[in-house]
């Protein structure tokens, strides 16, 4: 049976929503894909307020997690849902340009569940967005809503 | 000879001299005295010899007064009986009692001389004869009995009479002579004996006095010596104490100078007489060291010891004198601190390179802050670097890509064509921004270090590498390399550069090999390690480009690279302190080498603990 939870993209740039979502779409995966576009979206999604107040249904299967965004960066919103009851076992993959050595300390300190530097080649960045997918969506049994 | 030791033996030499005076006056002073009682008592016997010399005079006085007497009478008589005349016969009768008190005086005289007495008794028994004649006589001869005058034998009886007077007078005299000559004899001896007891002991006293005064004078000499001595010695001490090369002092309890010597003067301004006695050590303190003095001195007083303390003093014309102070304490019989006795150190030159160390410090604090807030610059502009420039990058190699295989079939060769250039020229800058990176990351990350499995490293970074050629496999000679302390992580990126380019330069000979090699610890406490190649190699004249950031020996269309693995090599191999340089010939190959220190030193200042900064 097919995997419903969505996947939940947080990512501030449009190009990088449109490559992102498109080599998701590549994978062919039936998840659907809720994109948001900063961290306080994603915190009002996550958290079933403002904007997201009326939204149902089950949380992500997986976050992909951009760091560097206006207002709220990735960094605060691995740690708010950290700090959740509820969310804090939904798996989050960093998706980001940065290799930084701080970030992905920070990233793994907070509670990741994997840190990948987006490539900058075509081909690469398709290729480990399709595996990103696959295996978050299909291949990876995420935690159960209830204990 | 210790001051102490000089000290007690003065005091004997002193002591002794002082005996000696004493004991030599004291001697002659005994003998003196029995001149002077020798003296005393032969002149008291001397005395006596004289009265009785005198006493014999007088007698022979007498006896002389009594025969002139007795001549006059005998004249008188005469006369009478010639004459008739009365008057000759009242003279004759007065003449008689004088002779009469003569000889009784004579009784007193003689009282100590029984054989004188008994001549005089003689004397008198014959007087009362002849006075008895004289009476008969002078009857007859008034009575003119003739007579009676012829039976009594006339005037020839009374001079035969008179004879015997003179003679039994005469007797007398020569005992009484014989007597004064004895006792003039006697006299004479007592003198001699008196001179001889006053020459003699007047030469003890002198011979004695003579002696003292040259065991004195002798003692003098030597006492002059040793206060020369003592002079000379205490000279010099106070020499050591004014001239010392420090400051001393001393205070009493209430903290005012007792004492203090010239050095401390000279520093302070001040004469003596207007410290010592006048001025209290506070006084000369700034208000900051008369506290520290006002908490100390007590402190001083109870413990008797203060050690190192530094005050501030102010000189005469108001300028200020810093010092270090020692002090020990004086005490009395109780062992109650009566006094100080403090060193002071002139710290003026080490005051001011303290100054001059903490202007030096800041300075190096500021410039260490500035070099900080560089580098966090540095780090927020690489950061800025590896997350700004990737991501139009990836758009434009991105879209680049969507159009391919989007709208691969609405563009003909000329278009695909471009396309790729846009996606190379995208990639290569996505290789060049990586290497800039990891060439900023390389120089700012803190070292880790750790043993590092040298072989183990190198095979791990040749199978990762995958490294096929185009025409078979690469022949790989591999040494033995020595394990090392390092940065695993810095030290993995030296040898993928280093092997990436041997790889990279020699793959497109016919036979290609690469060597590696290290050298265990050489004689300059350094390990030597290389990596040679049989590639195109370089020209040795470039050799100082090859290391530097950009610099290519090459073109992009020959050999693929960003310009920065050497560099990068370099800045890792010099933060371990090793040196990195190379060697080769066009054609031939290429051998480089770097250095690490066997010993590796502590990382460099800058370089934090292994928790890397956290930042945005």
């Amino acid at each position: 049976m097919p995997n419903l939870r969505p996947l939940l993209l947080v990512e501030d740039n449009p190009n990088d929503v449109e490559l992102t979502v498109n080599a998701l779409q590549e994978a062919r995966l039936v998840n659907t894909i809720d994109v948001v576009n900063d961290g306080e979206q994603a915190l009002d999604y996550l958290f079933r307020r403002g904007a997201y107040a009326h939204q149902t249904g089950p949380l992500p299967a997986v976050i992909l997690l951009d760091l560097k965004m206006p207002k709220v960066d990735g960094h605060e919103v691995l740690r708010a849902i950290r700090a959740d009851p509820v969310l804090r076992l939904t798996p989050v993959v960093m998706l980001t340009s940065s290799r930084e050595e701080s970030d992905l300390y920070r990233s793994y300190e907070s509670g990741a569940n994997a840190y990948v530097v987006k490539p900058v080649g075509f081909e690469d960045f398709v290729a480990a967005i399709n595996q990103l997918g696959f295996f978050w969506a299909l291949l990876n049994e995420p935690p159960p809503a209830r204990p | 000879m210790s001051p102490g030791g000089r000290l007690v033996w003065e005091y004997r030499v002193k002591l002794s001299l002082e005996r000696k005076i004493v004991a030599g006056f004291g001697a002659a002073l005994i003998v003196m005295a029995a001149v002077g009682v020798t003296a005393w008592w032969l002149t008291n016997r001397l005395d006596d010899t004289f009265g009785q010399v005198d006493h014999t005079h007088r007698v022979l006085n007498r006896l002389e007064q009594s025969v002139n007497e007795m001549l006059a009478l005998q004249g008188d008589i005469r006369a009478y009986l010639l004459t008739g005349d009365e008057a000759y016969l009242a003279r004759a009768s007065r003449g008689s009692l004088i002779i009469r008190e003569s000889i009784d005086s004579l009784q007193g005289l003689l009282a100590d001389n029984p054989e004188q007495l008994k001549g005089l008794a003689a004397l008198a028994a014959e007087l009362d004869r002849g006075s008895l004649f004289v009476r008969r006589i002078t009857q007859a001869r008034r009575d003119k009995d003739e007579a009676a005058l012829a039976s009594l034998g006339g005037s020839a009886a009374f001079d035969r009479l008179i004879l015997r007077l003179r003679t039994q007078i005469s007797a007398m005299e020569n005992e009484e002579r014989r007597l004064l000559e004895a006792r003039s004899l006697a006299v004479r001896e007592a003198l001699t004996v008196v001179m001889a007891a006053v020459v003699g002991t007047a030469s003890v006293a002198g011979v004695l006095l003579v002696a003292a005064i040259v065991v004195v004078r002798r003692d003098f000499a030597l006492q002059k010596r040793t206060d020369r001595a003592l002079k000379e010695t205490s000279a010099r001490y106070e020499d050591l104490y004014n001239q010392a090369p420090c400051g001393y002092h001393s205070l009493d309890r209430q903290g005012l100078f007792t004492e203090v010597n010239d050095t401390e003067l000279a520093w302070l301004g001040y004469r003596r007489e207007e410290v010592v006695g006048q001025l209290t050590f506070a006084r000369l303190c700034t208000p900051a060291s008369r506290q520290k003095f006002e908490s100390e001195f007590p402190r001083f007083l109870e413990t008797g010891d203060v050690r190192n303390v530094e005050f501030d003093l102010i000189r005469k014309d108001g300028t200020v004198l810093p010092v270090l102070l020692n002090a020990t304490a004086i005490r009395d019989a109780e062992g109650r601190v009566i006094a100080s006795r403090s060193t002071l150190y002139d710290v003026t030159a080490r005051r001011e390179a303290d100054r001059a160390i903490q202007t030096l410090n800041q300075n190096l604090q500021r410039q260490n802050a500035q070099l900080e807030a560089v580098n966090r610059e540095l780090e927020a502009f690489s950061y800025s670097v590896s997350h700004d420039l990737r991501a139009p990058l990836r758009h434009v190699d991105g879209f680049a890509g969507l159009l391919t295989r989007q709208y691969a079939s609405q563009l003909d060769a000329k278009g695909h064509r471009y396309l790729e250039t846009i996606s190379a020229g995208a990639k290569q800058m996505g290789r060049l921004i990586d290497d800039l990176l990891s060439f900023s990351q390389m120089g700012r990350a803190p070292l880790r270090l750790s043993q590092v499995d040298h072989d183990a490293l190198v095979a791990e970074v040749i199978r990762s590498g995958n490294y096929a050629t185009e025409n078979g496999s690469i022949e790989w000679q591999i040494g033995s390399l020595p394990p090392v302390e390092a940065d695993p992580a810095m030290l993995r990126q030296v040898w993928t550069n280093l092997i990436g380019n041997a790889v990279k330069y020699s793959r497109k000979g016919e036979r290609p090999r690469i060597e590696i090699g290290g050298t265990e610890a050489l004689a300059s406490g350094e390990h030597v390690f290389f990596v040679r190649d049989n590639g195109v190699g370089f020209d040795m004249k470039y050799v100082d480009k090859l290391f530097g950031v950009f610099q290519r020996l090459h073109g992009p269309t020959e050999f693929e690279g960003t310009g920065i693995g050497l560099a990068n090599v370099r800045r890792i191999v010099s933060r371990h302190a090793g040196r990195t340089w190379a060697e080769g010939r066009p054609g031939v190959g290429a051998t480089f080498y770097f250095s690490l220190p066997s010993a590796i030193t502590p990382p460099a200042p800058g370089d934090s603990p292994t928790t890397p900064p956290a930042t945005a």
